[in-house]
């Protein structure tokens, strides 16, 4: 079984590491894959689907950031929000490569379904997949179905809005207005977190 | 930070831009306008981590053990390692000769007018090009104020490039000293932060780098050499 991970330090911890492995830590680099590797590897697999391509994003995610990380800049944001976004475009772009636009079932991807049964399939996360459920659901929850699926395709498979209204079959300025109510929803949620 | 108002269209803009909600030619001219749009930049920044939250809450999947490996071979971070364990490994004879040579070209009467046993050096290493047969020594006193580096040979740098010294302290950063000079003699002026990462459990290597020097702060180019520093405690 595969051991239950979670991220294992603070968020000032990260931002030190990312500052240590710009001036050529490696053992700062080390500490900070074994701190962020599960988070991100968990983004790569929502992303691309399979483990064997989350690894590679993985490994590819981990080179630009032992590149980039001199451009990482603390006041603009967290280390691990820095880190998350680096995976994701990676990830995009190697899903953008790798297949033609629509050759696989997007729309199900960004489903409850599908982590649902993500979580089947490892009963150890079912709990914190659960959890998750319940904080997309909070975060957006009060979104129509169709407004939601939207901001998750655009999130989690990189859609341009023309890509999805073809998917969701509206115009694209409905898709436009859809996701900017997504957006606007998300934003005032975030604004009530303490 | 300064964003603009949440409900503009350049709010939404930057969102739709992190959300990946763009067409590629309007992504690319966002990405363009923020190199120089501080406001928007700050705007990308901020929906980066408001976004960021469908991802952070996601149950954490640890890799397997092998990506590590692999990503660190990658890196080449492995070569260093050996190159380090091979330098560490040396045998008691070689590592008398290196310190018989440095003594020789450090105290040998005349090397240098008027040193006194108080300025004796206190940290040697010898750092050699095989193939060239070419080689520096390198010397700081006690109070390791500087670095004195002595080409032991002429070097031919290929392709116009420079050759960079680096020093790989115990904590496992690695600084850039500086310039190596291809022949004759240099001295470096340590900082403060530098000196104290001198020490006998502290490596210096060489890197081939672009002309002036690295433009990453960290090597780029072939690791010419690596050598341990010795701490001579007399």
């Amino acid at each position: 079984m595969r051991p239950r991970a979670s991220l294992n330090a603070e968020p000032g911890q990260i931002s030190a590491w990312l500052q240590a492995v710009a001036a050529g830590d490696q053992r700062a680099f080390r500490r900070l894959y074994q701190a962020t590797a599960p988070k991100l590897m968990a983004l790569l697999i929502r992303i691309l689907g399979t483990e064997e391509a989350a690894e590679d994003a993985l490994q590819d995610a981990f080179v630009k950031i032992w590149q980039k990380a001199g451009s990482f800049a603390p006041e603009r944001g967290s280390g691990l929000t820095w880190m998350l976004t680096v995976a994701r475009y990676q990830a995009l772009d190697m899903m953008r490569r790798r297949r033609p636009m629509g050759s696989i079932d997007d729309a199900s991807a960004e489903t409850s379904a599908a982590l649902a049964e993500r979580a089947a399939l490892q009963p150890e996360n079912r709990e914190e997949t659960m959890q998750t459920l319940v904080r997309i659901q909070d975060y957006l929850g009060d979104l129509p179905r169709d407004q939601r699926r939207a901001l998750m395709l655009a999130y989690f498979r990189g859609m341009p809005y023309r890509e999805l209204a073809q998917r969701l079959r509206v115009p694209e300025a409905t898709i436009k207005t859809w996701v900017r109510r997504g957006l606007a929803r998300l934003r005032e949620r975030l604004k009530e977190r303490p | 930070m300064s964003t603009s108002d949440p409900d503009s269209e350049q709010a939404y803009l930057a969102a739709e831009y992190v959300l990946g909600a763009l067409e590629p030619e309007q992504a690319s001219m966002v990405a363009e306008r923020l190199r120089f749009d501080a406001v928007l930049r700050d705007e990308v920044a901020v929906w980066e981590h408001r976004l960021s939250i469908l991802a952070r809450d996601l149950p954490p999947h640890p890799p397997r053990s092998g990506v590590w490996q692999t990503l660190v071979d990658r890196l080449g971070f492995d070569n260093w390692r050996q190159q380090l364990w091979f330098w560490r490994g040396m045998t008691a004879a070689s590592m008398m000769a290196t310190l018989v040579l440095a003594a020789v070209l450090v105290f040998a009467p005349g090397t240098r007018p008027g040193m006194s046993p108080a300025d004796a050096p206190l940290y040697v290493s010898l750092i050699r090009d095989e193939t060239r047969g070419v080689g520096w020594l390198v010397t700081a006193g006690p109070d390791k104020h500087e670095l004195r580096v002595k080409t032991l040979g002429s070097y031919q740098v290929p392709g116009h490039k420079s050759l960079q010294l680096w020093l790989h302290n115990p904590g496992g950063e690695l600084v850039s000293l500086g310039l190596l000079p291809t022949d004759g003699e240099q001295r470096f002026v340590l900082p403060a932060n530098l000196a104290e990462a001198l020490s006998d459990r502290a490596t210096l290597a060489v890197s081939l780098e672009p002309p002036g020097g690295s433009p990453t702060g960290r090597p780029t180019g072939q690791t010419v050499s690596i050598a341990p520093v010795t701490a001579e405690t007399s």
